[in-house]
């Protein structure tokens, strides 16, 4: 297909750290395909490999941590990139123009000797062949499109002078400066509050539309994913349980993790359950395996044996609708 | 019965330099009956922390009256307060550094039986497995340290130690706001139990408008320092009469696709609650119905419809029309 940004076709990711000799699995056979001006949505608690997945594809990954996929290709300009054969030096031709990053904690990752200004206008002259003043218009144009306040004052800032919101607007418009075809963005609005994380995903949300790149958002509030995104993937303990576009996954969620969270976030079928929740009881948890077998069998009310001892299937229950689960017929 | 009422409370608190004063909490009302849970709700910096505490006086109001069950507290010398302090308890933010890393949890929730109770060991040590046993913790759990459980045992082991001395007002200050969704879920739904069972009220404390909506009665919402709006659970939840209240309302993302998206942002962000004038409202430079009047008065919370009160000129004068 031409309009694919992305295929990611059966990722692992590792650890060296051993269990019997093996290394430790954290992700396991991850399939997915992202489409021009998709944004995908990942779920899942904390732990269950957002990050790691987001950073697997970016081909970001610190090490020891190491991948390998059978397809992990990215699309830019009707040109097919394997990004399994580069390096980190043709990754760095990659990273800004092709696959952009908005880290989480946004105060942490700008350096807090440089004004925020200083710091970005350093990018724009590294991109491009303009002047300093040039680059310092450019950068206040740039903070003008996150509707930064004073955008003039704010470029001599330092980043502990910011506040939580005014740091992530810093962060999406350097991200966002180069036009990426693929955002990933990583819980962008992390800890700040209700009214200021809308202003930012407004923006960010108007700003990729314009660009029309395609996003991978983690996150762990259903909310943005019913308000943001098109698409929504849920990842447990590594494994991608489920895959769909984001209305038929709020009408027709199927797998016993997908139903958990959005019981642990107070939905169901897209609306708020009132007053009488009834969350999955969990069963006595067993110690969970890495190498075989489900990851969500330990917690899981239809668990049977064969849950424990064989990698679930992916199977097809929709038009663009994926779970990974045994007991897909008893559902 | 009415276990809590507050009157005209305010607390602020003095800069070291040039007399200035941060207005933490500017003049609040409300009350709590018994067996019901008021949420409050507001983004940070607004003062919900500070109220909370003031009401199990952690931290002395700088003027108002605390009313608990009937009696006036607010200026009682700390040796008389002391038999009020194990009816009234706090849980709070961070489940593991509100307990003491270096005790075990049998210590933990041992310590306010022994020294308000004046429980011995063995009776104390009884009321610890009972109370363990009504957060879903075993006896397994006496001789573990904080550091050995999860994050939702953690905060457990917080709500155990706050019943273990079988109070009637239970402070929660956001309790769940630095839990993982799966044990933000647990901890409602047992905080929700433990009140059927034991009939004690809550103070609730959150800036999460969907936690609030699972567990409140009552709401009360709080801008700068004082309350805006003020009612029940589903009153304030279908009819936000408060400019403020509808811009929260608006700005919260609730976990549903076809979710109505009303179009009501403030203006800029919160500013700062340094020296405060007294003598208006505090979000019309923010407001977008804002009028000449509204930085001229200050205005009273008032009842507008039965169990539903606002402070607001514009809500007041559009609601009169209707």
């Amino acid at each position: 297909m031409s309009n694919e940004i992305l295929t990611v076709e059966n990722l692992n990711t590792y650890s060296p750290g051993s269990i019997e000799g093996k290394p430790i699995k954290i992700l396991d056979k991850i399939n997915l395909v992202i489409n021009e001006e998709d944004i995908l949505g990942l779920v899942g608690e904390t732990g269950s490999g957002k990050t790691v997945l987001i950073n697997s594809i970016g081909r970001n990954l610190r090490s020891p941590l190491y991948v390998d996929a059978k397809k992990l290709f990215f699309y830019k300009d009707s040109e097919d990139i394997n990004l399994m054969t580069k390096n980190q030096d043709d990754m760095r031709l990659i990273w800004g123009r092709g696959i952009g990053f908005i880290p989480p904690n946004a105060k942490d990752i700008l350096n807090p000797i440089l004004t925020v200004g200083q710091q970005f206008a350093n990018i724009v002259i590294a991109h491009s062949k303009l002047s300093k003043n040039e680059a310092r218009d450019k950068v206040i144009e740039s903070f003008r499109d996150v509707n930064m306040p004073a955008p003039e004052r704010n470029f001599d800032s330092y980043p502990h002078t910011l506040s939580g919101g005014m740091a992530q607007r810093v962060i999406i418009s350097i991200a966002l400066f180069l036009s990426p075809k693929l955002l990933l963005a990583d819980e962008p609005t992390m800890g700040l509050d209700v009214t200021i994380q809308k202003q930012v995903l407004d923006i960010l949300y108007k700003l990729i539309k314009k660009i029309k790149s395609s996003v991978i958002l983690a996150t762990r509030d259903m909310g943005i994913v019913a308000n943001y995104c098109s698409k929504v993937g849920v990842l447990c303990n590594g494994q991608l349980v489920e895959f769909s576009d984001k209305r038929e996954f709020f009408n027709n969620y199927k797998h016993p993790y997908s139903k958990y969270l959005l019981e642990a976030s107070f939905s169901s079928h897209g609306k708020l359950i009132e007053r009488d929740l009834k969350l999955f009881k969990s069963k006595e948890v067993v110690e969970m395996k890495t190498d075989v077998g489900c990851r969500f069998a330990n917690r899981c009310y239809l668990a049977k044996k064969e849950c424990q001892l064989i990698n679930p299937p992916e199977v097809s229950i929709g038009l663009n609708h994926y779970i990974r689960c045994h007991r897909s017929e008893d559902l | 019965m009415e276990v809590l009422r507050v009157e005209n409370l305010y607390k602020l608190f003095p800069l070291k330099k040039r007399n200035l004063k941060v207005h933490a909490v500017s003049g609040i009302d409300f009350s709590i009956k018994s067996n019901e849970t008021l949420g409050m709700v507001g983004e940070s910096g607004c003062g919900k922390t500070t109220v909370g505490r003031c009401v199990v006086r952690l931290i002395e109001p700088t003027s108002g009256k605390i009313i608990f069950l009937g009696e006036d507290v607010t200026k009682l010398p700390e040796k008389k307060f002391r038999k009020f302090r194990p009816k009234a308890q706090i849980v709070f933010q961070e489940p593991y550094d509100a307990l003491n890393p270096r005790k075990v949890v049998r210590q933990i929730i041992q310590a306010p039986l022994i020294s308000e109770k004046r429980l011995n060991k063995k009776k104390s040590l009884e009321r610890v497995v009972e109370v363990l046993k009504m957060v879903e913790l075993t006896e397994k759990y006496l001789n573990k340290y904080p550091i050995q459980l999860t994050q939702g045992e953690q905060q457990r082991v917080g709500i155990a130690r706050a019943i273990s001395t079988k109070p009637k007002l239970i402070i929660l200050d956001e309790p769940t706001s630095l839990l993982d969704i799966r044990f933000r879920a647990e901890t409602i739904v047992l905080l929700k139990r433990l009140q059927k069972e034991t009939g004690v009220s809550y103070l609730f404390i959150s800036h999460d408008l969907v936690v609030i909506s699972q567990l409140s009665h009552r709401i009360s919402v709080m801008y700068l320092g004082r309350i805006v709006e003020e009612g029940s659970c589903d009153l304030v939840f279908n009819n936000p009469m408060h400019p403020y209240t509808k811009a929260l309302f608006a700005a919260t993302l609730f976990p549903d696709p076809d979710q109505k998206k009303p179009e009501f942002i403030l203006k800029g962000e919160v500013p700062s609650p340094i020296n405060l004038p007294d003598d208006r409202c505090n979000l019309a430079p923010r407001c977008p119905l804002a009028e000449s009047y509204c930085s001229k008065g200050l205005p009273k919370l008032e009842e507008l419809e039965p169990n539903h009160f606002v402070a607001c000129f514009k809500a007041k004068s559009s609601s009169k029309k209707t």
